[in-house]
């Protein structure tokens, strides 16, 4: 298979839309899944009563705003090194969604660190990188808008978002360089799960509808993206008018 | 029905929580779709790939 077939914008598009679909399918129904066992199955805790039921969202909208960073920054490589734009197009439209990410993460981690620690927010190792990793997702977006020329846009955000990389893996062991407030690693592929069987599930399935949800979001906000910057263009033109209000 | 909303006293912790990312998600979706609409409605009306600006200050030429 020809992969660079789908670096040329006509042809990405309907692959982007058909992958979208399947993934927004997937995602509300691992959602529904996840939700089931995380507030019908799993226990209330032992310690923490039913406030822990917030890790269902917390841990994975974490994971996503760190994963979508790294992808991110993948597909900045593919755009500098390889030049090609569609790759550009997919960062750019990864960056709010991991922006979004950030955001809930720190959110529900303040929700869920009032009860257990009796404070919204503290200048804690991984609270204060992971509000930098959502001030480098604002900056890649703020950099994208300050350029008007798209394709020199695409060249400094690649970069910013290539160098800001770096904080991911500070977030990642952040939990383990010091030894400040938040917890350590709930899941560890090293070590035996420290929590029961069925609140791991939970959160293992939630994390797939996250997963799930951010591919089909991200999909579609790139098709906008494509054909925003594609506007005009002959394929562009041929696709079938779309019907109701559009005129 | 009170007592799974109440969430034994963390009720507003918990339902802060997951309802921030119940909007978020809801208006996203909502988001990249109307953009996407509008993106194709107006990309079908242009005659061509609108041409960047020209850059509003030219570097100085070397003499």
């Amino acid at each position: 298979m020809n992969w660079f077939k789908y670096a040329s914008p006509a042809n990405f598009y309907p692959l982007a839309g058909r992958i979208a679909t399947v993934a927004a399918v997937a995602a509300a129904l691992l959602a529904v899944v996840g939700l089931y066992l995380g507030f019908a199955v799993a226990p209330t805790d032992a310690t923490q009563g039913e406030a822990y039921r917030i890790i269902f969202v917390h841990v994975p909208t974490a994971w996503m705003a760190m994963f979508t960073y790294l992808v991110m920054a993948g597909w900045s490589a593919f755009a500098l090194g390889l030049n090609t734009r569609v790759s550009a197009m997919m960062a750019q439209a990864l960056a709010p969604t991991g922006a979004l990410m950030a955001f809930l993460a720190l959110w529900s981690g303040a929700f869920w660190g009032r009860p257990a620690w009796g404070t919204y927010w503290a200048w804690d190792a991984r609270m204060t990188s992971t509000l930098i990793l959502l001030f480098l997702y604002l900056g890649v977006i703020a950099l994208r808008h300050a350029i008007v020329d798209a394709r020199r846009a695409d060249r400094a955000c690649a970069l910013l978002a290539l160098v800001g990389a770096v904080n991911v893996p500070i977030i990642y062991f952040s939990v383990r360089w010091w030894n400040t407030l938040h917890q350590g690693a709930s899941v560890s592929l090293a070590a035996a799960p420290k929590m029961a069987a069925t609140m791991l599930a939970g959160m293992l399935v939630m994390s797939l509808a996250a997963w799930c949800y951010c591919i089909a979001v991200s999909l579609v906000r790139a098709q906008a993206i494509v054909l925003e910057r594609e506007a005009g263009a002959a394929w562009v033109r041929t696709l079938p008018p779309l019907a109701g209000r559009a005129a | 029905m009170s007592g799974f909303l109440s969430m034994g006293g963390y009720g507003f912790y918990v339902w802060m929580a997951y309802g921030a990312v119940a909007l978020v998600v809801l208006l996203e979706s909502l988001a990249v779709r109307a953009r996407r609409r509008r993106a194709r409605v107006a990309g079908q009306r242009d005659e061509a790939p609108a041409a960047p600006p020209a850059a509003r200050f030219e570097p100085p030429s070397r003499a």
